[in-house]
């Protein structure tokens, strides 16, 4: 027989796979130790768990493990719009926010249409339009920044779409309220723009992006419980925007997407004001120290508004496999284009002890 | 956090204010929008008897539920490594390869995932998802919504007289895409015999796509019933799904899984984000598969309450369709929806209408004592 990819969709071909950063049990595996002593700083995880409220929500949860959960989310979307001021038709829950970005691809992409986003963006993007067979348009960004100016000139007819992780993983770049403001008054009205804000919660000044979606743009803002929720096992994502394109992110939703456990979880979660400020709290301590570190260590990095730093280690996947035989995983970022460098997410200061311990220790041991 | 309320009239002007929409592709605005309202709750002190969604109502086995109160502390993570746990699990249960499974958010996903692979506008380009979906009516009709939001056309095969897919009749109906043979059927509980599904999978062409859902397939016990799993070394165009929201009694859960040739399930996956199980899903499937009380218990408990409920619908006169299943379908003689209404007043949820089936009522399995909270409900508005 033929190769099956005579029949697949050749855009697939040439896709990448998302790699997830690596597993603790794996590497316990491989390194032939106890997988409590591995320290996993690969997937800007938090290090504190959910909120003990998340948890106990759980436990009182398991009692309807059988039953099929609410696939609208009524209650937690009664919540999240009251916190954030907007109707509940504001709202659709996805299994992680990354299950948002699949409805946005069912919702506006086709063979031919074209994606716009950053060099060096999110790469769920990427994947996105791919599966759809849409082209995505990487606009350079030499500074490691979203170069906003340079989306709008890259907006061809066939634009459907545009994603702006903000702040940007992996590079943990934030794009400020100005430079937005003036990017939408220039985007055109049939091109919807999306803001990944996965990252919003851990920003002290963060950027009201929830102004246009109010104002009636083709604007859509992403937010998870993966990041300073702790709940990232558990699949939770939202996606705020006006109601109609709401109602047509609906219609690519299967009618229980989101577990029972994860919208208690989420709910009680998002009631626990002591947790989110306890991780962000240890989050720009260990942030700041991290820095601090690798500018004493003459290292590059790129100064972060998120849970992770990207810095310069002149070889990625190198100290990436020599940090793993300390038992410690970062993340390498060749899929990224950025082989130089490793992304660290903030740990406990124990961890990001441990971590920068052991990367000197490597970077040492580095002949020449 | 950002909190700035608006007041109703802002919020008004502001919706008015009609944003040009985007270019939503065309098929989308034909699917249906799944519900976003919450089950109703019941007037105070009522519990509700919930015979609807065919639900176990013994929940998962305590190993399972242990299993994910100890994974409190990886809640924080994501779930790859468990992914793979069960992934092996699964591939040695059913005796094939780990890059044959795929695993799913519910076996909905799986559906999905089938249909945007495997349909398409008969107008796409050869190496594209294209050709239509044929499906049994009635059935558990889910992944004709996902077809149509490819943009797929759609095909409803009547059953036949015995309830059974009619195989010749969907082979006849299939331009390349996929057919979709539920079996045991939702939701009349029935089964197609297994000489004629092998006898189907054996005739037709590859480049048509056959789909089995077996979520029921642990409740049938027929001689004429069995998995296709074992036909899929022979069969590329063959894919099962199978699901833990039934015997295994994890429907809030969502965990599901499909069986195919690895290079089917290569096609599938690029289709797919990634973890769209959760962690507390996988290791209570993981632990659930570990623990054989599980599925014994299910099938006997169902069984029992399955003959208590057909014995006194047979003393009323109504005929079942012989079930396979932890549901059944029978002739009401009348329209069902008063009655469904009717229950509903009384906090007893049962099946919705299937429009093939006017006058059947589907009614899901559940303990003793809520069958018999049923009966009392369902005699009163009977009478
Ligand atoms: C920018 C961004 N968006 C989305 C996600 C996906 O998160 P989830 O699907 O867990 O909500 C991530 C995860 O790393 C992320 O960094
Ligand atoms: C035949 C059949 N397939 C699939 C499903 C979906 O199940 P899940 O997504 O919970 O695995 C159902 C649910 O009732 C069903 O009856």
């Amino acid at each position: 027989m033929s190769s099956i990819w005579d029949l697949a969709n050749p855009q697939l071909r040439d896709l990448r796979v998302y790699e997830p950063g690596k597993p603790i049990e794996e590497t316990a595996r491989e390194l032939g130790t106890d997988a409590g002593h591995i320290i996993k700083l690969a997937s800007n995880e938090n290090p504190l768990g959910p909120s003990p409220k998340a948890l106990a929500a759980i436990r009182a949860a398991l009692e309807s493990s059988h039953l099929y959960p609410d696939g609208g989310g009524y209650y937690l979307c009664d919540a999240l719009a009251a916190q954030l001021g907007v109707s509940r038709d504001h709202l659709i829950l996805g299994s992680g926010s990354n299950e948002i970005i699949e409805f946005l691809g069912h919702a506006f992409l086709d063979r031919g249409d074209d994606v716009i986003t950053s060099e060096h963006a999110f790469i769920a993007y990427k994947l996105v339009a791919a599966i759809f067979g849409a082209r995505t348009i990487e606009v350079p960004s030499p500074d490691l920044r979203h170069d906003l100016d340079a989306m709008i000139a890259a907006i061809t007819p066939k634009t459907r779409l545009i994603f702006i992780a903000n702040p940007n993983n992996p590079t943990g770049t934030l794009a400020g309220q100005e430079e937005i403001d003036r990017f939408i008054e220039r985007v055109p009205e049939n091109v919807v723009v999306v803001f990944d804000e996965a990252y919003f919660e851990y920003l002290d000044d963060p950027p009201d992006t929830l102004r246009f979606v109010r104002e009636g743009r083709n604007v859509a803002v992403l937010r998870t419980f993966s990041k300073i929720q702790g709940l990232a096992g558990l699949r939770i994502g939202y996606g705020i925007a006006r109601p109609e394109l709401i109602r047509v992110l609906q219609k690519a939703r299967q009618p229980f997407n989101v577990n029972g456990l994860a919208q208690a979880a989420a709910l009680a979660g998002l009631a626990d004001v002591e947790h989110r400020r306890e991780t962000k709290r240890i989050t720009d301590e260990g942030r700041a120290w991290l820095q601090e570190q690798f500018a004493a260590m003459d290292l590059r990095y790129v100064p972060s508004v998120a849970n992770f730093v990207l810095v310069n280690v002149g070889d990625g996947a190198e100290i990436f496999r020599a940090l793993l035989h300390r038992q410690i995983i970062v993340r390498a970022l060749k899929g990224y284009n950025l082989a130089e460098w490793i992304r660290i997410s903030v740990g406990t200061m124990e961890q990001n002890r441990r971590c920068i311990a052991a990367l000197r220790e490597v970077l040492g041991n580095r002949p020449g | 956090m950002n909190t700035i309320s608006i007041s109703r009239r802002q919020f008004a002007r502001l919706l008015g204010a009609g944003a040009a929409v985007a270019a939503v592709r065309p098929a989308l605005s034909l699917a249906v929008t799944p519900p976003t309202t919450p089950v109703t709750p019941p007037a105070a002190g009522a519990t509700v008897v919930r015979l609807s969604s065919n639900e176990n109502p013994y929940g998962p086995s305590t190993k399972a539920l242990k299993s994910m109160t100890d994974a409190f502390g990886i809640a924080c993570r994501y779930p790859d490594a468990q992914a793979e746990a069960l992934v092996e699990a699964l591939a040695k249960l059913n005796g094939v390869s780990g890059d044959q499974i795929l695993l799913g958010d519910g076996s909905s996903e799986i559906l999905k995932l089938c249909a945007v692979t495997f349909t398409g506008a008969m107008t796409n380009e050869k190496p594209a998802g294209r050709g239509n979906l044929v499906a049994a009516d009635p059935t558990f009709e889910a992944i004709l919504a996902y077809a149509k939001v490819r943009g797929a056309e759609t095909v409803k095969v009547p059953l036949n007289a015995s309830f059974g897919h009619d195989l010749a009749k969907m082979g006849a109906a299939a331009k390349e895409g996929l057919v979709y043979i539920c079996n045991p059927n939702n939701p009349t509980a029935s089964i197609t015999p297994k000489n004629e599904l092998r006898d189907f999978i054996e005739k037709t062409p590859r480049e048509t796509m056959i789909l089995v859902d077996e979520a029921y397939f642990h409740y049938a016990d027929s001689a004429d019933y069995e998995s296709v799993i074992p036909l899929i070394k022979d069969h590329p165009n063959l894919l099962v799904a199978r699901t833990f929201s039934k015997i295994f009694g994890m429907a809030g859960l969502r965990c599901g899984y499909c069986v195919a040739q690895k290079e089917t399930i290569e096609r599938m996956r690029p289709h797919q984000m990634w973890d769209s199980v959760n962690v507390m899903a996988l290791v209570a499937a993981k632990s659930n598969l570990e623990d054989p009380d599980q599925l014994a218990n299910g099938r006997r408990w169902n069984s029992e309450a399955r003959s208590f409920v057909i014995g006194e619908l047979d003393k009323m006169g109504h005929k079942q369709i012989p079930s396979q299943a932890n549901f059944i379908m029978f002739d009401l003689k009348r329209p069902v929806v008063p009655v469904i209404k009717a229950l509903k007043e009384r906090n007893v949820q049962v099946g919705r209408l299937f429009p093939a089936l006017p006058n059947h009522m589907r009614l899901t399995i559940g303990k003793k004592a809520e069958m018999e909270a049923f009966l009392a409900a369902f005699r009163q508005v009977m009478a």
